[in-house]
């Protein structure tokens, strides 16, 4: 079933205006279709996107698996991302990771059964001097403690979903004035 | 009888102007060699690195106070550089032929007045056209590098680091010596370019480390083993042992991604070629690389079908046995292989292969280079669709109706003596006229030429068509390879890609290479009026030969009046080799009229010929119905499946008192006859096929012929020997030199 | 101790200088007032004035970049930014881009107007959903205001700014990797024309697009505003070390941050003084000056100039990198560190080319089996040649700075390769 509205082709069309071409629109228009699609991208989606920018599906393909941050799996409701690179594991990141994995349930990569939580080790977020760093959706927090993480888990419980990159869902106005 | 002379209405090729014949050729090596120049890469990495470095006044060459490193390298002491072997051998025959067009290339445009640069190569000086890039510059002095990713049609992009060479060359005012990979970088004057020194070799010897240490080493049973440029590269580059003692990527193996094409993953050396190949020449993007990093692997979208119809040539050019044939697989080892060059029998395109055989048994087709028409490419249904020469239902015994109606075997002599006994009785009874045939677009020139010969001057009819639609011949007015040139591409009423895929290639580059612009239209209407106005003379119209008469006569006006080009494209290998072979009721060999072509005939045949033209394939079959026929001889048609009325074809080859069909298989229209003949097909037989552009081509026999079979023009020559001509024929080459002298001096107009 | 100017973090701690308000309230837009009235030669003169390098890395003078922009061309072309920020150790463009987007989108206006291009793409990584946002806001402030869009100031000229959001790759930062993947296209990078060496001449879409980092073109602001001669007096160091650095310091340090560091500031003075020293308890083991990529160095010599040259001549194999001190202590194992880094390059690697996919796949798995207990004393010999291979062979510096580390720890911390090998740990105990 195609999920892509007039106003979804409408939203890359605006973001394919923006290029010389209309190819270049891809990682926008992938990220559009990550929101629309739960926050990962199942081949229909990409076969939208594909079809959508009139590019080849295996090309739309080659690029979406070549980037980490599209999903190419279901992800729980909140998307935990800790750090494991250099600053970040000197200060800690290793057990901050084993911590997590233990109070979840899971293994880094994998998601908790009630769909709650996926849990990643990611490479070097840009947030070195306030290491370790985690990011959950959109959110960076830094400094982060066994403690701080227990605390943030405790309420991401009640939190609405972040699965899709919120960022792109909260697009702000481009270019019109 | 003038009906039919309409039909056959002949155009005469009109030549090109002297200025339209030279522009785009004068253009050509022009446009080549700035193709190359803007295909090839840019400044090596390196070089950039150091040039900013260098403008960024930083230490160009921040060598590590290295800790003391022992050589670990297992090196025995085995090769030295000069005792390294030339990889000459190692190229396949397009690759050759690549290397041959290079040089060619280069002289052209030293001659045509291009810009040269002067570089050494170990020492060897060369000139090459501005330009150029060092790898061609190599190949031209004789030297060998080594590489995989480099392709001459292809973009390139530098990625598999093989082809490093040493370059010295004057930069910031200092001369610097720096490894960098020749496949993307353009000759700059006075280079002095070093293919052997001891870092390139440790450079190559480190590369090939690297592209085996995940790769599978499964030779044995890998079909590539023995024509694999992966294991050529290290016998001639290679270290002689891996230090790799780690577990190797694993891949699941051989996963079928189309009905002919089989990937297995652990062998891709990720180079790109088949990825570009898909993206740049055949323009459909279905294989792309996936993932990243040492996860990159190549495959089509969630591994849906490889329906492209050029997947094929991926598989030649994978340098490595990643992409692999599924009818190929496991049919045989390179060196029992035979292999000989023909054309394609699948359309009329004439695609230049290489049919290359086993144990009698068609296994492989290959395309070969001819830059006029193929360029080195076939489309699927060349490279998969011959396979029919070898089928167990083929005919290998003649076969004629007995008493019980059915259709027994019989041996030649008897089915021979019972044709030639027909056509005597019929001719006695009813008229020369009474008989009719039908010759064949599949057939060489010289088997429809022979039949021609016979039915004329032996049997004394011209009833005689090939043609299973009622039109004219229009010929193309530019040749395949020309159609690149053009601003402004209208094609009708096709799949090109699948109709005609050589030429949409050279649609496709003319596209995507060269910004023309690409109209395809359902029919001749208003849109493909406004494009070829808007075209002019840079415009060039394709056509199918089968749409309706009238759409062509309107395109035909209309590209007369704008200037535009028009090319009506033949469906089969052979429809003008048949056409010119005068298998046709108003034309004589060479498509002279009678007028022009009898008296010459009439000598050189020394036999008066019927005076008045024949009937069409139409008339034919009408004629039989009504009685008038007696007996039909189909050479190499189907008319019950392939004419345009094939209700009309049936009733009358059902009513046809006799019919003798010289066919590969018992087709529907063999099924109705009275004797069948078992012929050989285009891969047992020597000959010459005419293709879509006129041009002559030669196909020569691969393999033996099945059961019984013979070639036809054997068959005909046989029965012409029962009907009384004294001259035998030995060979197609006999018939062919024959053929060219049947056509007056004046319509001898040579084949494109 | 060296008195640090503050040159673009003046206002960073100023409240609510993210706004547009604030930031023309504090002098904001002038530079681009000021730019306005001047020619593209005039910009790009001072910006030679001030002796301003890339910031990103590689160092590069900028006003060569940008004068080598083909000028009298009539085609559009673009100024790129590179926001893709993902050298391990690296945060300082995420912390410029938080706290004074306006000071970026000015720092493009001006670009912009050097190189004569009408729109600029600032390329963010997909990570930085926060920074983006805060620059999305500010263009979208300042198409309000009239310093983007059509006519701007009364100028006659229209000026575009877009912002494109990377999916996560380290390789995209690579400037021709970038190009690839603002086209659309897998963050691979891509050779220049043959023509024309540098993307200035022939870049994304086939046009001119020189790259520029995010604070190499906020440093532009500044130039503009006090003159190129006034920003070349900044500095203690090498005369083509010219103004400040903002660096990230991380690791073992009391007080990790962002700090604008003046050019030539000795490296001990940086990592005593203004990073607080090494925590409490602990001693200096090694440090990396400059990102990851910049490699290994040891404690001494420590008194070198902090710029350019100083780090080269202090030993480091790869300059000053972009700017990422990562400091660590005696408790840090060097190995499993050093491991990290090349499983990071190896998850990084764009696969491209052959040296970097299987090297780095090679490596990562030596280092695997040394950890787990299996190396070999021949291991070290075997991962220096595989580096040895890779160096100066691959097709973009990605490869080239992942053996630097690698390279540098055996060079300088063979000992504890060799105590793992014996007894498959670390000589720290961690
Ligand atoms: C693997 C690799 C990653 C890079 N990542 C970045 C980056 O994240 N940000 C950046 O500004 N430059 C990065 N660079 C440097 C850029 O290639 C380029 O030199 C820089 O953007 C030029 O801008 P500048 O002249 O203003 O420094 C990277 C280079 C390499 C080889
Ligand atoms: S499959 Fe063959 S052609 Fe394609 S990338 Fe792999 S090695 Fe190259
Ligand atoms: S090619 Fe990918 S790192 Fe250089």
């Amino acid at each position: 079933m195609p999920r892509f509205t007039s106003e979804t082709k409408a939203r890359i069309d605006e973001i394919a205006g923006r290029y010389p071409d209309r190819r270049s629109a891809l990682l926008p228009a992938l990220w559009v279709a990550q929101e629309v699609y739960d926050g990962w991208l199942p081949e229909e989606a990409m076969q939208e996107v594909a079809d959508h920018l009139g590019m080849s599906r295996a090309e739309v393909e080659g690029v979406a698996s070549y980037y980490t941050m599209y999903n190419k799996e279901p992800v729980g409701r909140h998307h935990i991302e800790i750090c494991q690179n250099i600053s970040c594991m000197i200060l800690g990141s290793d057990d901050l990771i084993h911590h997590c994995e233990h109070r979840l349930g899971v293994g880094s990569g994998e998601t908790t059964d009630d769909g709650m939580f996926t849990l990643s080790r990611v490479e070097c977020l840009g947030a070195c001097s306030n290491a370790p760093a985690v990011q959950i959706g959109a959110t960076y927090h830094e400094n982060v403690t066994k403690e701080r993480l227990d605390t943030i888990i405790e309420q991401l419980k009640s939190a609405p979903s972040e699965v899709a990159h919120p960022a792109q869902a909260k697009m702000p106005e481009q270019g019109q004035f | 009888m003038s009906e039919n002379d309409k039909n056959t209405e002949i155009h005469t090729a009109q030549t090109n102007t002297e200025e339209q014949a030279n522009a785009p050729k004068e253009s050509t090596d022009q446009q080549a060699a700035q193709q190359t120049i803007a295909e090839a890469g840019a400044m090596p990495a390196s070089a950039t690195t150091a040039q900013e470095a260098e403008a960024a006044g930083r230490v160009a060459d921040p060598q590590p106070t290295a800790p003391p490193v022992s050589s670990t390298q297992a090196d025995g002491g085995a090769r030295t550089v000069e005792d390294t072997p030339r990889s000459e051998r190692d190229r396949t025959p397009a690759e050759k032929a690549d290397a041959v067009k290079v040089q060619s290339d280069a002289e052209a445009a030293k001659a045509a007045g291009v810009e040269m640069t002067k570089v050494t190569v170990d020492g060897v000086e060369v000139e090459v056209p501005k330009g150029t890039l060092v790898i061609e510059a190599c190949f031209r002095a004789g030297a060998d590098v080594p590489y995989f990713c480099y392709h001459p049609r292809l973009t390139s992009i530098g990625a598999c680091r093989m082809c490093l060479v040493s370059v010295e060359l004057e930069m910031f005012g200092a001369r610097r010596e720096s490894i960098f990979t020749c496949c993307t970088v353009p000759v700059a004057e006075g280079m002095a370019i070093k293919t052997r020194t001891p870092e390139v070799k440790k450079a190559q010897n480190g590369m090939l480390e690297f592209l085996l240490a995940n790769h599978p080493l499964d030779c044995p049973i890998c079909d590539r083993g023995g024509e694999c440029p992966l294991q050529n590269m290290t016998v001639a580059y290679g270290p002689p042992t891996s230090r790799f003692i780690e577990e190797k990527r694993h891949f699941p193996k051989a996963y079928p991604i189309s009905d002919y094409v089989v990937l297995d993953r652990e062998r891709c050396i990720q180079c790109m070629r088949c990825t570009r190949f898909c993206e740049e020449i055949s323009g459909d993007g279905q294989l792309a690389l996936l993932n990243r990093g040492s996860s990159t692997e190549i495959g089509t979208f969630f591994g849906h079908d490889f329906t492209s119809n050029f997947s094929g040539n991926t598989i030649e050019i994978c340098p490595v046995g990643a992409l692999l044939s599924r009818t190929y697989r496991f049919a045989a080892r390179p060196w029992e292989i035979s292999s000989s060059d023909s054309i394609c029998s699948k359309c009329g395109n004439g695609c230049n292969v290489a049919l290359q055989t086993r144990l009698g048994e068609l296994v492989r087709v290959n395309g070969r280079t001819n830059e006029d028409v193929n360029e080195e490419w076939t489309c699927d249904r060349g490279k998969f669709g011959n396979y029919y020469v070898n089928d167990e239902s083929r005919l290998k015994h003649p076969l004629m109706r007995r008493a019980d109606g059915a259709l027994h075997p019989a041996s030649w002599d008897e089915a021979l003596a019972a044709v030639a006994e027909r056509i005597t009785r019929t001719k006695a009874e009813f008229g020369a006229d009474a008989i009719a045939g039908i010759g064949s677009t599949r057939c060489t020139v010289e088997d429809n030429y022979l039949f021609g010969k016979m039915l004329r001057a032996l049997v004394g009819t011209n009833n005689l068509d090939h043609r299973m639609l009622p039109h004219g011949f229009e010929p193309m007015q530019t040749t395949i390879a020309e159609i690149e040139h053009f601003k402004t591409i209208v094609s009708v009423g096709m799949k090109l890609d699948w109709d005609q895929p050589i030429v949409y290639l050279r649609v496709f580059k003319a596209y995507s290479k060269k910004g023309a612009n690409w109209i395809k239209a359902d029919v001749v209407d208003n849109t493909v009026t406004e494009a070829l106005r808007a075209g002019g003379a840079d415009a060039v119209l394709l056509l199918p030969h089968h749409l309706p008469q009238d759409q062509i006569d309107r395109a035909k006006k209309l590209c007369a009046s704008t200037g535009a080009k028009l090319n009506v494209l033949l469906p089969d290998c052979n429809s003008w080799g048949a056409a010119r072979a005068g298998i046709l009721p108003d034309r004589l060999p060479g498509l002279t009229a009678f007028r022009e072509g009898r008296a010459h005939l009439d000598s050189f045949w020394k036999t008066p010929l019927p005076t008045a033209s024949g009937l069409d394939s139409d008339g034919i079959f009408d004629a039989v119905s009504a009685g008038r026929v007696q007996m039909l001889y189909i050479m190499g048609s189907d008319p019950a499946t392939r004419f345009h009325d094939t209700e009309k074809a049936r009733r009358a080859l059902e009513a046809a008192p006799f019919v003798v069909v010289q066919e590969l298989f018992l087709t529907e229209t063999a099924k109705r006859a009275d004797i069948v003949l078992p012929a050989a097909s285009f891969a047992e037989k020597d000959g010459t096929f005419f293709n879509i552009e006129g041009r002559e081509q030669k196909i020569k026999q691969a393999m033996p012929v099945k059961g019984d079979a013979r070639p036809d023009w054997r068959i005909v020559a046989d029965l012409m020997g029962r009907l009384g001509t004294p001259v035998p024929y030995f060979s197609a080459r006999d018939i062919y030199r024959e053929y060219n002298r049947s056509i007056p001096k004046a319509e001898a107009v040579a084949a494109r | 101790m060296h008195e640090q100017h503050q040159i673009l973090y003046k206002h960073r701690f100023v409240e609510g200088i993210k706004g547009i308000d604030v930031y023309r309230n504090h002098g904001g837009y002038e530079a681009f007032r000021k730019a306005l009235t001047m020619t593209p030669e005039a910009i790009i003169d001072e910006v030679k004035l001030s002796g301003l390098r890339g910031r990103g890395g590689a160092g590069f003078p900028t006003h060569i970049k940008w004068a080598s922009v083909p000028k009298n061309t009539d085609q559009e072309h673009y100024l790129i930014i590179n926001a893709d920020e993902g050298e391990p150790g690296t945060a300082k463009d995420r912390d410029l881009m938080n706290n004074l987007p306006h000071l970026l989108v000015e720092g493009c206006l001006i670009g912009m107007l050097a190189i004569r291009a009408r729109k600029c793409y600032i390329y963010i990584r997909g990570e930085y959903a926060e920074p983006w946002q805060n620059v999305q806001r500010a263009i979208n402030e300042a198409y309000r205001a009239g310093f983007i869009g059509k006519n701007v100031l009364g100028s006659g000229m229209d000026f575009d700014v877009y912002t494109h959001l990377g999916a996560g790759s380290y390789e995209c930062g690579e400037e021709s990797a970038l190009i690839s993947s603002l086209m659309g296209e897998r963050g691979m990078p891509r050779l220049k024309a043959p023509s024309a060496p540098l993307y200035t001449v022939s870049g994304a879409w086939q046009k001119p697009t020189p790259v520029n980092n995010v604070e190499t073109i906020a440093t532009v602001v500044p130039i503009i505003n006090m003159g190129g001669a006034e920003y070349a007096k900044i500095g203690y160091g090498s005369p083509r070390s010219r103004g400040t650095k903002l660096t990230s310091i991380s690791g073992h340090v009391k007080k990790p941050g962002v700090y604008e560091i003046t050019l030539g500031t000795p490296m001990r003075e940086v990592i005593y003084d203004i990073a607080g020293g090494i925590r409490d308890g602990h001693t200096l083991k090694t440090y990396i000056p400059g990102g990851s990529s910049t490699g290994f160095m040891m404690p001494e010599p420590l008194d070198y100039p902090m710029d350019y040259e100083g780090v080269v001549t202090a030993g480091a194999m790869l300059g000053l990198g972009s700017g990422g001190l990562i400091v660590m202590d005696e408790t840090t194992p060097i190995v499993p560190v050093t491991k990290r880094l090349v499983d990071f390059y190896h998850h990084e690697s764009c696969g491209k080319c052959t040296p970097c996919r299987e090297g780095l796949n090679w490596l990562a798995k030596i280092y695997d089996r040394i950890l787990a207990g299996g190396g070999r004393p021949q291991d070290l010999d075997l991962i220096w040649d595989i580096c040895d291979n890779v160096r100066g062979k691959s097709f973009c510096g990605l490869g080239e700075g992942a053996i630097v580390p690698v390279m540098t720890s055996i060079k300088y911390f063979r000992d504890e390769y060799m105590s793992y090998i014996k007894s498959g740990r670390d000589l720290v105990m961690v």
